[in-house]
């Protein structure tokens, strides 16, 4: 019998064993959920027939028409110049993409809806609602649009909406697989957002039009993972690609297509695999950090690096999170038995622990951070759900703010 | 009274005829949905998920004789939208081979359960569901592209990753690999 014979013989005894064959318990609250939910109605499953041409025609006289004609469109006139008008009195300042900005309302996901609340007031509000299953709100670096994954039955849809929930479009082509929610990277002018996620069975960077829905697949395969617009213009991308035993860090052009690696981040070839994770770029676009194997005892350094003359900074932390003013990196250090939250210069020096860090992130060795838009603090989840905490990156206490009770997945960037 | 004739009336309506269809496909799928998620809690959510979007649906339902197809079809779309809800952020970055080089064999003799059991919950939601649906329910290949509504070379090409993604799993299984996790130390 060979070696895979025996693994499937193996898999269908350990299947049969575990499935377990009893009748659930909670049988009879499907139903009861079920009895009280109108089915769809038939119709709604056809394609619209098409109009038929024998449409009655409205009798009315021609005169009579091209009176109210010429009455709606002075009126329609006066409403476009005053809409306008109000428009453009209305009209909020924008954030720059990069940098330092104000915060304003953060969005999160919760039993397939989008939702918004002000950390200022606590006011919840609903984005997106309805039956189907929405995750991983982006915020766009303007913080006037929103992008989510939404489930559907093959796959996965990004789909973008305005501040105020209005769809503006839904990605087409085929369904998106395996969408990483890491992965999800709007550009700098809020043109295109550059999603990763499987193509072809294999680790892919989708960029999706925001306007049109329109899905570009980078032909970067293998191993196409966080995608990063490099600041201030967004002309390039930085991904990881390269061979899984041998990743490296590569530069994608928007303008021609090009594709180079970025020298200095090419690991050695390893017989197991190596790590190498973008974190992100300083505000100006002129240095990057990303994280790699190393023997501390994290497993992970950071290296800040100079584009142009690839001098490097190495830092002892790993999985950081650049701040909006490139300053700083929050990231994870451990000394081997106990973990915890710290924060580094980039230009080099010690890693500041949090205070409290250690009791967040012992438990369950999880944590998913990144800077509020002003620098200010850093939320942080400790596990992988459940409530966000502040922590200081200058040293103050912990905060567990009650708006942050659900969870942080964006926050959106206003105008300072 | 034949399962046609109870699919019929319930796409009409009638949630007594819906009742005997669950109560008779119910057992089943709260398995598969368990060996796909390996959690009893996200299994529950994920069948109670898929009747429920059986019910509102059926009317949409043209053929009763894809009505089990469509069910397993229903269940493992919940599951997998479980299993991305569970995992949000922070996020299992599946960075490692298909296929790691390995000295050694391990399935020159009997895997045991606890190795299966760990490099299972490794491979990704979707690899785990073309495994159950073709060495638990019995699914054919051609079967489980119909079912999941995916092309024949996809599903098959993702039941060999699936195996391969397995194998590879457990080769790795006694000497800890540098895994990468966002924000985990592994």
């Amino acid at each position: 019998m060979s070696t895979v014979e025996q693994l499937e013989r193996d898999l269908a005894a350990w299947f049969g064993e575990t499935a377990g064959r009893e009748t659930p318990e909670f049988a009879e609250d499907i139903l009861i959920e079920t009895s009280g939910l109108p089915q769809r109605p038939r119709w709604t499953f056809v394609p619209p027939l098409p109009r038929p041409m024998d449409t009655p025609r409205l009798h009315v006289e021609v005169g009579s028409a091209a009176r109210r004609l010429a009455i709606l469109v002075v009126i329609a006139g006066l409403l476009a110049l005053a809409a306008g008008a109000a428009w453009v009195a209305s009209q909020p300042r924008l954030p720059a993409p990069f940098g330092p900005a104000a915060n304003g309302l953060v969005a999160y996901a919760k039993d397939g809806d989008i939702l918004l609340v002000d950390p200022a007031t606590g006011e919840r509000t609903s984005l997106v609602a309805g039956p189907e299953v929405d995750a991983h709100p982006r915020w766009s670096l303007d913080g006037t649009h929103v992008a989510f994954v939404r489930q559907t039955g093959s796959g996965s849809r990004l789909v973008i909406v305005d501040a105020a929930g209005a769809v503006q479009s839904v990605s087409g082509g085929e369904p998106l697989l395996e969408v990483d929610p890491d992965g999800i990277s709007w550009s700098p002018d809020g043109r295109t957002v550059a999603v990763r996620a499987e193509f072809d069975g294999k680790g892919a960077i989708h960029l999706v039009d925001a306007r049109s829905g329109q899905p570009t697949v980078l032909p970067i395969s293998p191993w196409g993972l966080e995608p990063y617009w490099r600041p201030p213009d967004g002309r390039e991308l930085l991904f990881v690609g390269g061979l899984v035993q041998q990743p490296a860090l590569y530069l994608y052009s928007m303008e021609d297509g090009e594709i180079r690696p970025v020298p200095g981040t090419v690991s050695e070839p390893s017989g197991g695999f190596n790590v190498v994770r973008p974190i992100g770029w300083t505000a100006d676009g002129s240095r990057f950090a990303y994280h790699r194997s190393a023997p501390t005892s994290l497993g992970v350094e950071t290296a800040v690096v100079d584009v142009e003359t690839g001098d490097e900074t190495v830092l002892e932390l790993g999985h950081g999170r650049i701040s909006n003013d490139g300053s700083r990196i929050v990231g994870l250090a451990s000394d081997g038995d106990r973990a915890w939250l710290c924060v580094a210069p980039v230009d080099g020096g010690a890693c500041q622990p949090i205070d409290g860090s250690p009791d967040l992130v012992e438990p369950t060795r999880w944590a998913s951070f990144a800077w509020a838009p002003d620098d200010s603090s850093i939320w942080s989840r400790p596990g992988e759900s459940g409530p966000a905490v502040l922590l200081d990156p200058d040293g103050g206490e912990v905060e567990w703010p009650s708006w942050a009770a659900d969870g942080v997945d964006s926050w959106q960037r206003r105008a300072q | 009274m034949d399962q046609r004739e109870l699919i019929a009336l319930a796409s009409r309506g009638d949630h007594g005829a819906f009742a005997v269809l669950v109560g008779t496909s119910i057992s089943h799928l709260t398995a598969v949905a368990r060996l796909i998620v390996r959690d009893h809690e996200l299994a529950r959510d994920a069948v109670q998920e898929a009747y429920i979007r059986a019910w509102r649906d059926l009317p949409g339902l043209r053929e009763a004789d894809r009505f089990d197809a469509w069910l397993h079809r229903l269940t493992v779309n919940a599951c997998l939208d479980a299993l991305r809800r569970r995992r949000r952020r922070p996020i299992e970055i599946d960075i490692h081979p298909l296929v790691l080089p390995s000295a050694v064999d391990p399935f020159g003799q009997v895997a045991n359960r606890d190795q299966l059991e760990r490099g299972f919950v490794r491979l990704p939601p979707d690899q785990r569901a073309v495994l159950v649906l073709h060495y638990y329910v019995g699914l054919s290949v051609p079967s489980i592209a119909d079912t999941l509504g995916i092309p024949l070379g996809t599903a098959q090409s993702r039941l060999g990753r699936a195996l391969a993604a397995l194998r590879a799993a457990l080769s790795v299984d006694d000497a800890p690999p540098i895994r990468e996790h966002r924000g985990q130390i592994a």
